[in-house]
C-alpha cells in the first residue's frame, strides 16, 4: 500500500454520505493510552521511544479491522508525505512533525489511524461521514478492547492495573495521560 | 473580501482586537499576516494551549492552592517537578498523578468540570469490585447532573437504580 494509492481515493468520511451529511461533514472519536512501564513521551529516551514503537506497532498490525492496514514510519517519511497525511486528518501536526520514532497504522479507508509516539505512547481515531458519533464510539471502544487483549506485559505501576494489560489504567484517575486535560 | 493590506488577495483571517473598549477589525491574507508576524495555526496541541493558559497564572499559589507555593518535590521515578509542570503543562510519568495529586487536584477540577474522578471506561481484565465501585461513582454523577439540569424524571430513576445497585452490592458483600 503507497500513499498515492491514497490520494487517488476519496476517503470514506468525506464521501458525503452517513446520516446528515448535508449538515455534519464527519464525526470523529479519538481516545489516548500510555503502555505500563513507561514513562510518558516527553520523558522517554530514543531507545524507549523505539521500543514502545515496536510493541504497538506489532500489536496494531495484528488487529483483524475487517479493512487492509498498513504501517507508515513518520520520522522517516519525506515532508510531503507527511504533509498529506496531517491534511487528510490521519496524522496530527504534532505527529507529522514532532522528533523521535514515531509511526502511524491507518486503514486502507482511512476509518481508522493509530498514532504511535505522538503525545501519548498511543492515540487511536475512528472517523465516518456525517453524524456517527455513536457508532464511532462503539467502534474505537471495540478496537481498544482488541487492544488490551492483544497486549499482554506486566505492569510496572503497583495501581490497580491487571498483570495483563498493557495500558496503564487507575481507578481514580483513569487511563493516565501526559497531559492532564485529557483522560 | 479583499486584503486591507495587499489590497489584491481575498481576506481569509479575520481579526478582531478589543482594547480600552475600542473595537477595531482587521481582515488580512494569509501571506500578509505571516509578514505582520500573525502566527495562523490551524491545530494547536492541548498542552501548548494548557501551557500557555499556565504562563498568564500569576503564581502558584494561585494555580496549585496556598499550601503549594514553591513545593520542589520532584518525582523518584522520572524526576518531574511542578515548576516543569508550569513550563510544559504535561506531566512526565502515571506516578505524577499520585505523587502531585494534592497540587493538580485544583487544576485537574477544572479541566473535568469539577471531578476528580474517573468515571468512564474501565479495562475489561479489572476486578469486579473496583468496576462496580467506578459503576456507582457514575451513576452518582449522573443524578448530579441530573438534578442540576432539573430532569427529575431521570434523577428518580437514577436514585431508584443507585439504591438497587447499593442494596445489590451489600448483600453481595455480607455473603462474602
Amino acid at each position: 500500500m503507497k500513499l498515492t494509492d491514497l490520494s487517488s481515493d476519496i476517503n470514506e468520511w468525506f464521501s458525503g454520505s452517513g446520516p446528515l451529511a448535508d449538515i455534519v461533514i464527519s464525526s470523529r472519536i479519538r481516545l489516548a493510552r500510555n503502555l505500563a512501564g513507561y514513562k510518558f513521551l516527553n520523558r522517554c529516551s530514543t531507545d524507549e521511544k523505539s521500543e514502545i514503537l515496536k510493541k504497538l506497532r506489532d500489536v496494531l498490525m495484528s488487529l483483524d479491522l475487517g479493512d487492509k492496514i498498513f504501517y507508515i514510519s513518520v520520522d522517516k517519511a519525506p515532508p510531503l508525505n507527511r504533509h498529506f497525511l496531517m491534511e487528510r486528518h490521519l496524522i496530527s501536526r504534532h505527529h507529522a512533525f514532532g522528533k523521535g520514532p514515531r509511526g502511524v497504522v491507518i486503514a486502507q479507508k482511512e476509518f481508522f489511524t493509530a498514532m504511535i509516539n505522538e503525545e501519548d505512547h498511543l492515540r487511536i481515531q475512528v472517523l465516518k461521514g456525517g453524524l456517527q458519533l455513536s457508532k464511532c464510539a462503539e467502534q474505537i471502544n471495540h478496537i481498544d478492547d482488541m487492544i488490551e487483549k492483544k497486549s499482554a506485559s506486566p505492569s510496572a505501576l503497583d495501581m490497580d492495573t491487571s498483570p495483563h494489560v498493557l495500558q496503564i489504567w487507575e481507578r481514580r484517575f483513569g487511563f493516565p495521560l501526559c497531559c492532564i486535560c485529557l483522560r | 473580501m479583499q486584503c486591507q493590506i495587499c489590497n489584491k488577495n481575498d481576506a481569509t483571517i479575520h481579526l478582531t482586537e478589543i482594547a480600552d473598549g475600542v473595537r477595531a477589525e482587521m481582515h488580512i491574507c494569509e501571506h500578509c499576516a505571516q509578514e505582520q508576524g500573525i502566527a495562523v495555526k490551524s491545530q494547536i496541541p492541548l498542552n501548548e494551549l494548557l501551557s500557555s493558559l499556565l504562563a498568564v497564572q500569576p503564581s502558584d499559589e494561585e494555580l496549585f492552592g496556598p499550601d503549594e507555593k514553591g513545593d520542589s518535590t520532584s518525582c523518584p521515578h522520572c524526576g518531574f517537578t511542578l515548576e516543569q509542570f508550569r513550563k510544559e503543562a504535561v506531566l512526565g510519568c502515571p506516578y505524577d498523578y499520585e505523587i502531585f495529586e494534592k497540587p493538580l487536584r485544583r487544576l485537574i477540577q477544572k479541566a473535568h468540570n469539577g471531578k476528580t474522578t474517573h468515571c468512564g471506561k474501565i479495562p475489561s481484565k479489572t476486578s469486579t469490585g473496583t468496576k462496580k465501585q467506578i459503576k456507582l461513582i457514575t451513576l452518582k454523577q449522573q443524578l448530579e447532573a441530573a438534578v442540576q439540569s432539573e430532569d427529575y424524571e431521570m434523577a428518580a430513576q437514577l436514585r431508584d437504580k443507585i439504591k438497587k445497585y447499593e442494596t445489590k452490592k451489600n448483600e453481595v458483600d455480607r455473603s462474602q
